[in-house]
């Protein structure tokens, strides 16, 4: 019983840890995306203003 | 980043966490062999702390003979995760220390010399906000990356195989077969990893860098419509000089 607590522990906690870090590295791929639209849009916008001012 | 390739590389790396801890025997030659198991993730982390300082280098020569700013952010990009990728090597191999050795740090040729690798990537940092400049930051620190980038691989191999007998890693160690497997497994989903963090962080530093010449552009020639909106409504020559220096 003991050593299955252990082993489980032993690959819980890098697991979690990857779990964590895979849903960190979401959001911030989510945030790019985002700022890059935001960027690409105001470009847009620009590139209309100065064709019909 | 295709979003199939990034759910694919987040089940490679959980695999292969699992074939690590279940998958893998204990290794002769260690003080404690069941413990051995972390090898096969704590090699793969210096491996790509190497393949990223490489990056950082070359992307730093890049920078030094086309002078685009856009290299010299993926160089900065490259270091920091060449840094983090040397911290996480550094925290697997002290927590395999405690195990093998009774202590978290103990002073070994790799040790040290991983210490001082992290040492050389934080003055990088430093120098970097030591510079206001864009293009001499840029040039500065173009140059350290690269003396950087040789140190790299000096230190993390060359120098702890020649200070071998210092050392407390032993040299009779005995993997199994499956252990190259992991390795190969743990090095190609870290460096998938690495791609797409390195990726990221230049596609953030390229919006800026937009943003930036944008903003410098609006500064320097106001739009006109803006002048003659303000001129219609108020009439006076006073408002519109407001408008163009705002």
């Amino acid at each position: 019983m003991d050593d299955s607590v252990a082993v489980f522990g032993m690959i819980a906690v890098p697991l979690l840890i990857w779990a964590g870090v895979f849903a960190f590295m979401l959001g911030v791929d989510r945030r790019v995306r985002d700022l890059e639209r935001r960027v690409r849009e105001t470009g847009n916008f620009r590139e209309q203003e100065e064709r019909h001012p | 980043m295709a979003t199939v390739a990034k759910y694919l590389l987040g089940m490679w790396i959980a695999a292969t966490v699992v074939l690590a801890y279940r998958w893998l025997p204990p290794a002769e030659g260690f003080a404690v062999p069941e413990a051995a198991p972390i090898v096969a993730l704590h090699l793969p982390l210096a491996l790509v702390a190497i393949i990223a300082a490489v990056v950082a280098a070359a992307q730093g020569v890049r920078y030094l003979t086309g002078r685009n700013l856009a290299s010299d952010a993926r160089s900065k990009n490259a270091a920091a995760l060449a840094a983090l990728f040397c911290l996480l090597t550094t925290v697997t191999g002290s927590a395999f220390a405690r195990v093998q050795w009774g202590g978290y740090w103990n002073w070994d040729p790799k040790q040290t010399c991983i210490a001082i690798l992290l040492a050389v990537y934080a003055a990088y940092f430093v120098l970097r906000a030591g510079v206001d400049d864009p293009e001499k930051r840029a040039a500065v620190s173009g140059v350290y990356i690269v003396f950087a980038g040789i140190l790299t691989p000096m230190l993390g191999y060359v120098v702890p195989k020649y200070l071998a007998k210092f050392s407390l890693h032993p040299t009779n160690t005995q993997f199994d077969s499956r252990y190259w497997t992991v390795i190969l497994f743990a090095t190609l989903g870290f460096t998938g990893l690495y791609v797409w963090m390195q990726n990221l962080a230049n596609r953030f530093d390229v919006a800026g860098l937009v943003l930036q010449q944008r903003l410098a552009e609006a500064e320097e020639a106001p739009a006109p419509r803006l002048v003659t909106m303000a001129t219609a409504a108020s009439g006076a020559d006073t408002e519109a000089t407001a408008w163009t220096t705002r």
